[in-house]
């Protein structure tokens, strides 16, 4: 059926739909037995989708389409079968039991046991994940506890694990993430001998130095369709990135008149240490300011330290944070959220069911949560004077909700998203960050949100906004702040932006030339 | 919430009133002597003490914490209590205003250690528990503490508590009326006020509370100290009551106390709970407690079946949820 008979997988017109979005529209893809393929694509491209329709998460018959393993049609009703056929997903977050060693964790499930009475024959064990081990020079005791592990070492345990299942098409998703440089390294030593031993891989990643690096061919995917694959020699960076971006900007962004004031917010040198690799940072040297009525727009992949920047700002990172901070002049600590709001900072989180709302209170209470000091000096809450803001806010941001005594969980999307920003703006901030504002937002709500950002700016808020989308960033920004492994990487105005530019610094393919400018 | 039963529905949604007027129906019905103004007055008399702390332990369990160590914490402060005015003869709002500070003071450490050293409240207030037991025992060297020569004029502040204690107005035992009286108070400052409206969010989702800038620390630490501190109130007017200091005072009261909270609809995930019901749920558990007693149960019948009752709030509870 499919090409050649060294196709170890072939994906053709694969179409997933989820209610109200098509994720995929005619995806093809294909892998050649022993070759690293890498997967590339924005933010919602469509790759994680696709990697989970290969292997089952996404069960046939929800997609429409045909995968084919080594020319076989396979139509996966769930993930153990599409693991019994070879496809094993290494994932963002590891999938490990901490208090079990590497054997334990390698063979969980299926542990070789001595008969009569069934218990684990842990000698037979360990020599059998030594055997996988040692297979890629991994040099690893499998009698280790993996909470004793570093994160990169337990990427590997993970990647022993899948290969003890027999795994021949291995997918990496984004495995570097959360890899120190040397881990990097270890890492594709390990591909590079897994390859030796004909595994395929599908290699997922931001990081385009890293796909140059190790991949063979790449797949580009936009906006859930295939653009093209290629021989990675045939390619360079700026080639990739085009193929990523190339997408005109449609007419969704509404028209702003906002006057640019003083400035507000002045940042220098901010270090954020990461929360647990002692010695590593997630925000390097970061130095920017910000002004009254404008929408500084930041720009990044994701891990590049934008949400942990400006988490640290309102003061609500765990980890040590160093730097000078000024609003309006004054120095501020950022000791807590609390300390950040008196000091006219608002932050509109990424994670809004985690991290924004209180889901069981209502969206009346979830609106007043954080200006009850303001409504309620003396501890006693004035229902009125509650009842007005709730109404103020409720009818300023067309919140569609039946009253405001519901439970904020009941309301879509978008208007949770509106419920945040109300919270918000019932404090009257001078600096709003909104973290990925419009993400699992219809694209209606979108469009309100961004006329919300707009009426904020022009009566002199000014408006930090983090966002994984480029149109969006480059729709709605005066100025555009792009950063790369927790350094600026790029400063452009309006003006001078462009997808390819912004994707060159997020992606550390252009030198920190474009700095400071402006 | 299935839509599809009308009836269903309303059942479900009224299960614990349905639930008591049931029980009450059935005990009026078979418990000769139930269904008696005298009687039927006892049981808030009854509960009083237990209800005081389930308010207390409404806001702890809102806020998704537990407090095991309230029961202890009512017998170490009718020791303190007993032994100040017993051994060291101070002025009886003195010896109030001592016992109200040793018995906060457990709720101040529970509080420091959830709060400070992220100790899960089930431990530190079991560590609390045994603490304040221990305590309690070690003063009273495992005796009664007795509160004697009443008749002296300094004790006549000391005869006013015991009167709150034990005597009524208008056929209403003072007691009661305090009880109601704090349930009011603090079933207000849940529903009306700021703090109220903290310690809700806190529990809902504490970390969206803390950044809306609510100081969720202090909200936490706050409810471990007003719960002990109505422990060490209840144990004043224990040992008023009875004119001594027990330390074996309140044992497993704490777990009525949560028992009344779980009835009453309060969540254990936090975030969730009115004082009111809980004020019903004790009440229902003290009907009963009551009626059970009339019929001639054995306790350990009692025992059996309180527990079925409160399994069986809980499961209704669980069915609303979904």
């Amino acid at each position: 059926m499919s090409g050649s008979p060294d196709t170890a997988l072939e994906m053709r017109g694969i179409v997933k739909e989820f209610p109200g979005v098509k994720a995929l529209k005619d995806v093809t893809f294909s892998c050649v037995q022993g070759e690293v393929h890498g997967l590339v694509g924005e933010n919602g491209a469509g790759k994680s989708t696709l990697m989970k329709v290969l292997s089952g998460v996404h069960p046939y018959p929800t997609y429409d389409g045909e995968i084919f393993i080594k020319g076989k049609l396979a139509r996966f009703p769930g993930t153990r079968e599409a693991e019994r056929a070879g496809i094993a997903i290494i994932h963002q977050e590891l999938n490990l039991i901490a208090e079990l060693t590497v054997a334990g964790n390698m063979f969980l499930g299926r542990e070789p046991v001595k008969r009569p009475f069934g218990v684990i024959d842990i000698k037979k064990m360990n020599a059998d994940a030594q055997k996988y081990l040692s297979a890629f020079i991994m040099n690893l005791d499998p009698g280790t506890l993996v909470k004793d592990l570093s994160v990169g070492k337990q990427q590997m345990v993970e990647i022993a694990k899948a290969l003890s299942i027999n795994a021949k098409v291995l997918v990496l998703d984004e495995p570097t993430s959360a890899l120190t440089e040397t881990e990097t390294a270890c890492l594709f030593q390990v591909v590079r001998e897994l390859k030796k031993q004909n595994v395929t891989m599908i290699y997922i990643s931001h990081k385009l130095e890293e796909i140059f690096e190790i991949c063979d061919r790449v797949t580009v995917l936009r906006d859930g369709e295939t653009v093209g694959t290629q021989d990675i020699r045939d390619l360079d960076r700026d080639k990739l990135v085009s193929l990523m971006v190339g997408r005109d900007l449609t007419n969704l962004y509404p028209e702003r008149a906002a006057r640019i004031g003083d400035e507000v917010l002045r940042v220098s040198n901010l270090n954020v240490a990461h929360p647990f690799l002692p010695g590593e940072r997630v925000v390097r040297d970061v130095s920017f300011s910000a002004r009254r009525g404008e929408v500084l727009g930041i720009s990044g992949l994701m891990g590049s330290g934008r949400s942990e920047l400006v988490t640290a700002l309102f003061g609500a990172f765990p980890a040590d944070v160093r730097g000078e901070v000024f609003i309006e002049g004054r120095r501020v600590q950022l000791k807590s959220p609390r300390k950040a709001i008196r000091d006219g900072l608002a932050l509109v989180t990424e994670d809004r069911k985690q991290y924004g709302l209180v889901l069981d209170m209502s969206v009346g209470e979830n609106v007043t949560l954080a200006c009850l000091d303001t409504i309620s000096p003396m501890q006693w809450i004035p229902a009125k004077r509650e009842l007005e803001c709730i109404d103020k806010y409720l009818k300023e941001l067309n919140i569609k909700a039946a009253t405001h005594r519901v439970a904020v969980k009941t309301l879509s999307g978008g208007n949770q998203q509106k419920v945040v920003i109300a919270k918000w703006l019932a404090n009257a901030p001078g600096i709003l960050i909104l973290d990925e504002p419009t993400r699992g937002v219809d694209v209606g709500a979108r469009f309100e949100i961004y006329q919300i950002m707009n009426r904020l700016a022009e009566a002199g808020v000014c408006i930090i906004m983090v966002s994984s989308e480029m149109q969006e960033v480059l729709g709605m920004s005066d100025r555009i702040l792009v950063m790369h492994e927790g350094r600026l990487t790029g400063e452009f105005t309006r003006a001078e932006a462009t997808q390819e530019k912004i994707m060159a610094c997020a992606t550390g393919a252009a030198p920190a030339a474009h700095g400071r400018d402006s | 919430m299935g839509k599809k039963n009308p009836v269903l529905n309303f059942l479900i949604e009224n299960g614990m009133y349905i639930v008591m007027l049931l029980i009450f129906v059935y005990f009026a019905a078979s418990a000769p002597g139930f269904l008696t103004a005298n009687n039927l007055a006892r049981i808030p008399l009854q509960s009083a003490f237990v209800i005081l702390i389930a308010t207390g332990m409404t806001m702890v369990i809102i806020t998704g914490g537990i407090d095991l160590s309230v029961g202890s914490v009512v017998a170490f402060t009718a020791v303190i209590f007993s032994i100040i005015l017993k051994r060291y003869e101070l002025a009886v709002p003195l010896a109030v205003l001592a016992a109200l500070a040793a018995g906060s003071l457990s709720g101040v450490t529970s509080g420091f250690f959830v709060v400070k050293f992220r100790v899960p409240p089930f431990i530190a207030t079991l560590a609390m528990m045994t603490i304040a037991r221990g305590l309690a025992r070690l003063f009273a060297q495992n005796t009664k503490i007795f509160i004697e020569n009443p008749g002296i004029e300094k004790y006549s502040d000391f005869i006013m508590i015991k009167q709150v204690a034990v005597t009524e107005a208008i056929g209403i035992p003072y007691l009661v009326i305090l009880m109601l009286a704090v349930v009011t108070l603090l079933g207000l400052v849940l529903m009306k006020t700021r703090f109220g409206r903290y310690i809700i969010a806190t529990g809902g989702n504490e970390e969206a509370s803390r950044l809306s800038g609510v100081n969720v620390n202090r909200v936490k630490f706050l409810v471990y100290v007003i719960n002990a501190f109505l422990a060490a109130a209840v144990g004043i007017m224990m040992a008023s009551k009875f004119m001594n200091g027990n330390p074996e005072f309140g044992v497993m009261w704490e777990l009525d106390a949560i028992a009344a909270c779980v009835v009453g609809g309060t969540s254990l995930m936090g975030g969730k709970g009115n004082i009111f019901k809980v004020l019903l749920g004790a009440l229902l558990i003290g009907m009963l407690d009551n009626g059970l007693l009339i019929q001639g149960r054995s306790s350990e019948m009692i025992y059996i079946i309180k527990g079925i009752i409160i399994l069986g709030a809980v499961i209704i509870d669980q069915i609303k949820e979904r």
